[in-house]
This record gives C-alpha cells, sequence and structure tokens, in this order.
C-alpha cells in the first residue's frame, strides 16, 4: 500500500449544482474579495479625506472596477458557454441553463459585495448621499429601498443581457458571425434600455453617479439624470419604471436563455 | 442484453463539411471498443454525441435507451481528449468534487486508485507531470461506476511505461456489465486491449466486429486491416 493511501476526503452527499456553486465560488471569490477592498479603501479616503488628488484617484479606481467587472464576467461567461474551455462542467449531470443561472448566482453576490464597498461613502461620509440627501427626504426608508433594489435589478439584468447575447449568437456556427451577434445585441438591448430611461429627462450622463438624483441602470450602464436646479427632495428622481424595465428584461431574457441553452443548435463543442 | 449504445443512420455536419456520414453500430455491455481513425475521422465528434455534449445531428442515438442528455450523463463518464481538471486543486480537492457531483463515483475506488499511482492527494493538480494529469484522469474516470466509459485519445500523449499502467488501470478496473469506447489512432501499442474494434474514415464506418471475427476473417491484424482501409 502506497505512503499517501489515506481517507483522502469525506463527500457527504451528491449534488453537482452545490459542487459546481463551490467551484465557481473558489474561482471568483479572490477577485471578488480584491475588487471590493479596492472599492471600500477608495470610498474610505472620500471619508477622512478631502485630498483633491486622492479624490480623484478614488474616483478613477471606481470607473475602472465599473470597467473590469463587467468585462471579466463577459469574458467568463463567454469562456465557459461559447468556447466551453473547461469540459469538465459540461459533462456534469445538470442542464446547460442550470449551470448558467449557478454562475449567475455567484456573479450577482460578486457584483453587490464589490458594490457594497462603495457603500462607506454613501452612508459613513457625512458629505455622502444619505447624510446629505436620503436623510432629508421624505422617506429615508423608501429611499434606500430604492437604492439597493436598483442596483440589484441592474445586475440581475445586466447578467441575463449577457447570458442571452452569448445563447442567440451560440446558434450560429461560424465564430465571426458570433462575435457579431454578441455584439449587436448587447448595444441593442442596453440602448433601448438606456434610452428608456435618459427619456425621462434632457440631460444625463453615464457612468456616473450624482449628489443630485438617485443612479438609474439600464443593465450594466449606470446612468444619472442632469437637472438644472437639484431637485428638493431625492426620492422624487425614484423611478420605479427603470426598475420594472430592467426586471422585465431579466425575465425574457432569462426564459429565452433557458429555451436557447436547452435548443439543439446549442452545442458547447461544435466545431 | 440490452445494447449500451446504438447508433443508427447518424450524420453530423459543420457547415458543409460532414463529420459523421449514416453511421451505424451498437456496444453491448463487456465490450471494449476501439475507435479507431486517422486525425479528422469523426472519432471525438462521435464520442461527444454520445457525451451530450454534441446535440445537433440526424439519426437515432440511444444510450442505455435514452436520448443522449441529462439522464444519461448520471450513466457515462467521459474523459476528453485535453486537459480537464481545474489546475488550482489538490487531488483530493479534486476527488470531493467528483463525489459530490456524479452519483457512482465509488471514493473508496478512486482512494485506492490515486494511492496505486503514488499521488499526494494535498499535491494540485497543476504541480503534476502531463503523464500523471492523465493517469489522475483515467483514475478519476473509472472511479465512477458508469454503463459507458468514453476515453477520447487517453494514451496519445504519453510515454509507453505510462502508457502500459493506464491499460492495466483500464482492464483492472472494467465492470462487464459496463461497456468502454477508447478512440486511438496508436493501433499497435493498444490493440491487445480491445475486445471490438471499429474503423472510421472521413466519417463513415469502415468496419466494425469483435477482434476473433475481424482478424481470422481478414488473416490480418487490426493494425494491417486499419491500414489498408484508412
Amino acid at each position: 500500500m502506497s505512503r499517501h493511501h489515506v481517507k483522502v476526503c469525506s463527500v457527504t452527499s451528491y449534488s453537482p449544482a452545490v459542487a459546481f456553486l463551490f467551484i465557481e465560488l473558489r474561482r471568483h471569490l479572490s477577485l471578488f474579495v480584491s475588487l471590493a477592498g479596492i472599492h471600500a479603501l477608495c470610498s474610505l479616503f472620500f471619508v477622512w479625506s478631502r485630498n483633491p488628488d486622492f479624490g480623484f484617484a478614488s474616483l478613477l479606481a471606481g470607473m475602472a472596477i465599473g470597467i473590469v467587472l463587467p468585462v471579466y464576467l463577459f469574458v467568463d461567461y463567454y469562456r465557459e458557454f461559447v468556447l466551453g474551455e473547461r469540459v469538465l462542467v459540461h459533462t456534469l449531470p445538470l442542464r446547460t441553463s442550470t449551470l448558467y443561472a449557478i454562475k449567475s448566482l455567484i456573479f450577482l453576490l460578486g457584483n453587490l459585495w464589490v458594490w457594497s464597498g462603495g457603500l462607506i461613502n454613501v452612508f459613513w461620509n457625512p458629505a455622502g448621499l444619505y447624510h446629505t440627501r436620503i436623510e432629508l427626504s421624505s422617506s429615508p426608508a423608501l429611499g434606500v429601498a430604492y437604492l439597493f433594489i436598483s442596483k440589484i435589478a441592474g445586475v440581475l439584468c445586466a447578467l441575463a443581457l449577457i447570458g442571452l447575447a452569448i445563447a442567440v449568437g451560440k446558434q450560429l456556427r461560424k465564430r465571426a458571425l458570433i462575435h457579431t451577434m454578441i455584439a449587436l445585441l448587447l448595444v441593442a438591448t442596453i440602448g433601448v434600455l438606456a434610452v428608456q430611461i435618459m427619456g425621462q429627462t434632457a440631460h444625463w450622463s453615464i457612468g456616473s453617479s450624482s449628489m443630485q438624483t438617485f443612479t438609474q441602470y439600464a443593465g450594466p450602464l449606470t446612468i444619472s439624470n442632469v437637472f438644472d436646479t437639484t431637485p428638493d427632495d431625492i426620492n422624487d428622481t425614484i423611478r420605479w419604471n427603470s426598475v420594472l424595465l430592467n426586471l422585465g428584461m431579466t425575465l425574457a431574457a432569462g426564459l429565452a436563455i433557458r429555451l436557447l441553452l436547452q435548443s439543439r443548435k446549442y452545442e458547447i463543442y461544435g466545431k | 442484453m440490452q445494447p449500451i449504445v446504438v447508433c443508427e443512420n447518424v450524420s453530423k455536419v459543420y457547415g458543409k463539411k460532414k463529420a459523421l456520414d449514416a453511421l451505424s453500430f451498437s456496444v453491448h455491455p463487456g465490450q471494449i471498443v476501439g475507435l479507431l481513425g486517422a486525425n479528422g475521422a469523426g472519432k471525438t465528434t462521435l464520442m461527444k454525441l454520445l457525451a451530450a455534449l454534441l446535440r445537433d445531428h440526424s439519426g437515432e442515438i440511444r444510450v442505455l435507451g435514452e436520448t443522449p442528455g441529462l439522464k444519461t450523463k448520471q450513466h457515462v463518464a467521459y474523459l476528453p481528449d485535453r486537459e480537464f481538471l481545474y489546475p488550482w486543486m489538490s487531488v483530493a480537492d479534486t476527488l470531493t468534487f467528483f463525489g459530490r457531483s456524479f452519483p457512482d463515483f465509488d471514493l473508496e475506488r478512486a482512494e485506492r486508485l490515486i494511492a496505486e499511482l503514488n499521488l499526494n492527494p494535498k499535491d494540485k493538480v497543476r504541480a503534476l507531470s502531463k503523464g500523471m494529469q492523465e493517469r489522475l484522469g483515467v483514475a478519476l474516470t473509472f472511479s465512477r461506476r458508469a454503463k459507458l466509459y468514453i476515453l477520447d485519445e487517453p494514451l496519445a500523449a504519453v510515454d509507453p511505461s505510462t502508457r502500459s499502467r493506464i491499460m492495466e488501470m483500464i482492464l483492472g478496473n472494467f465492470d462487464p456489465d459496463s461497456a468502454i469506447l477508447i478512440s486511438t489512432h496508436l493501433v499497435r501499442e493498444v490493440e491487445s486491449l480491445f475486445t471490438h474494434a471499429a474503423i472510421i474514415d472521413e466519417g463513415r464506418l469502415r468496419l466494425h466486429g469483435s477482434i476473433p471475427e475481424l482478424t481470422k476473417g481478414s488473416g490480418q491484424s487490426i493494425e494491417e486491416l486499419f491500414r489498408a482501409l484508412v
């Protein structure tokens, strides 16, 4: 008998979904923790420092995270569901749509975890959004609820739109067509959402947050409406219809993803 | 006895290229079938169809009486022709992952096999040599009490000594209620492993039968038959 013949591990129960969930958690945890840490540090600068250089660097870091994170998520979905790089995953006795849902759950939690790093500035900074605007609004509880719900809806929608673009693109054979379809679908769906949200005011900015209004989300895109004069009550800038748009798009895209990933045309290892 | 695999008139195209062309054959329990063919002959395509990784084809495929899919994945152990384990996992983590993922995974058998390979459970997969990773892959595959084992070129990238040990592992853990499908183009080196052979060329099945039938009927070895046909 070998010197290594010991009880290697214990397996408590058979559950491929839980096994895949843990794998995904381990794969992405370090990145999510790192980005959340950077985001939290950036937030802390705003709480303790008025140094404009720190402020600028923190804003840049925040913007970089806003770009890096969606790109990372997209690349991971692409490698798993277009290239099928990890064959083992697709031999598990799970539907492809279940694999997608599990990965998306981890990505949702990871996104929210990274985003939560920025809440230090929102809630702890005396000059932050909560103390200067939400606390003084007609209903602080409603404002805080909207802050969270709109973000969750935006992230859900972003993950669903990426999945939809990949599932539709993968119905095609040629790599160039797949890429074109994915790009077109992402631009079109996010564009439609953005136009719907921007249409409510004449002025807006993309990729930034504002002390005037609540941030709106078109899937992965953040949008701030800009007013000539700051609204007295920030709750007047709550737009539940943008949340409903995101959730509606998530639902529709989710159903389409389920159908497409189960279809005969969807083949991980098609040449 | 019910066949484990039945393919009837199976064709598969990639764009304009026909990867499989009206292929029909069956695999029964107790058979170790060598799927022989040159590169691009269609071996991997056929294996991926049986493993439910490819779906869009014409003709009929049955694995244990079912269309390949979620149900059959529980009874089919597939070893692909490329690295498929997570390199950052330890050997022990990999066993745990397989144990949680597949209902037929036999942990005791897995522990015995990795001990035979003299693998340290704490070693990361990425720290193992290419040959060791190959052997770990075979050990994990045969730690499942599957009904069908599909091994895609498991012996292509290993040295002769590793090849012998892998072949011993395959034969030593073969359950006669199951069947094994092994693709290879190293015919001479591994033909002693097979009870049956199927030779594929350009997507068409050129020859299929038991080794005694094929060799006695023609008076040629499997390698000679292979060279004559491909």
